[in-house]
């Protein structure tokens, strides 16, 4: 449940990055990275989000997770491959592998629909 | 309008922790977060710890849990040193992990110059705590033999983040059936650098290469 405290912190990058540029119209949506190699279910982020972003530009806004996968390369074959988690050895030399993505937990982008004239 | 910004969700935190490290680092302190599930160990092995070291080190401890102070009793009934207590259910929503912020708020004006280690001992959870940076030196896990050999498959993240287990309750290795080598195998398959320490926190076998492992961060 510790996707309470990131949906708090979504919100503040958001609302700061909206702030930065001078927006102070309500967000239609969010759009925001999720790697699979992170501990953060995207429905409780949702959830919280929701709650959360109550009384704020945010609130209503349409939150649209990508998930990120998995993806490795090995530090000895350089095989580069989507493992299904959990093994992070390389499956064609048993390698230790590093990880390229999967763990990004990030804000891409806001939508702000421009004022009506 | 679309507002392009790739900002990391953490980085508020990140940043917590950054000033978290400045602080602990200007104490002279070395700092480790101990995690693991509830009932892995670490009071007991935090118990032994300290009955060890204390006359030794400049110790203090920073106790996370949702409720209560059971902990730091616990802990001051081995050692009259400094303990925060922590508990989330009272102005973090009850939240099952400790994170920068909270460590930054827990030890508020508190000022430990000269304290050579510092252990953090996080809410007992294996999934949320291995997210959060808390401005430490080293995450320390705590696994028993009671809990299973899957439990590196099963949460790998945990297993990923920290550079040293502790393996407890060996005492009772054969009377749950474990199976050391494959519990070792998942370790390292997710993990393939992680160093273990078996040990049993309450017969103190295995406690010394804890101690050398904290001595060797920490000179005396």
């Amino acid at each position: 449940m510790h996707e309470l405290g990131i949906s708090r912190s979504l919100i503040d990058v958001a609302l700061a990055a909206m702030a930065e540029r001078a927006v102070a119209r309500p967000a239609a949506s969010l759009q925001v990275e999720v790697g699979r190699f992170t501990s953060v279910v995207p429905d409780s982020l949702r959830f919280y989000f929701e709650i959360l972003s109550k009384g704020t530009l945010l609130e209503g806004a349409e939150l649209i997770i990508d998930s990120i996968p998995l993806r490795t390369r090995c530090r000895t074959c350089a095989v580069e491959s989507e493992p299904e988690l959990p093994s992070l050895l390389c499956s064609q030399c048993d390698g230790v592998v590093e990880v390229l993505t999967g763990r990004e937990l990030r804000l891409v982008s806001v939508e702000v629909p421009e004022e009506a004239a | 309008m679309i507002i392009q910004d790739m900002r990391n969700l953490l980085s508020a935190n990140d940043r917590i922790a950054a000033g978290n490290r400045e602080r602990f680092k200007r104490w002279g302190a070395y700092v480790v977060n101990l995690m693991s599930a509830p009932g892995a160990g670490k009071t007991t092995i935090l118990e032994q710890t300290l009955a060890h070291l204390h006359e030794r080190y400049r110790l203090a401890v920073i106790e996370g849990d949702v409720r209560g102070s059971y902990d730091r009793d616990r802990l001051h009934a081995v050692a009259e040193i400094p303990i925060v207590q922590i508990n989330t259910e009272v102005a973090y929503g009850g939240e099952c992990h400790l994170d920068a912020l909270m460590i930054a708020n827990g030890i508020g004006d508190i000022d430990l110059p000269g304290t050579n280690l510092v252990f953090i001992e996080n809410v007992g959870n294996l999934v949320c705590p291995a997210e959060f940076d808390v401005g430490e030196d080293s995450k320390v896990m705590v696994a028993s033999v009671t809990e299973g050999e899957d439990k590196p498959l099963k949460y790998p993240l945990m297993y990923s983040v920290c550079e040293l287990l502790l393996l407890n309750k060996v005492d009772l290795a054969t009377a749950a059936g474990f199976d050391r080598e494959l519990f070792l195998k998942n370790c390292h398959s997710v993990n393939p650098g992680l160093k273990i320490i078996e040990l049993s926190a309450r017969t103190g076998k295995g406690v010394p290469a804890w101690l050398d492992w904290l001595t060797s961060k920490v000179p005396a």
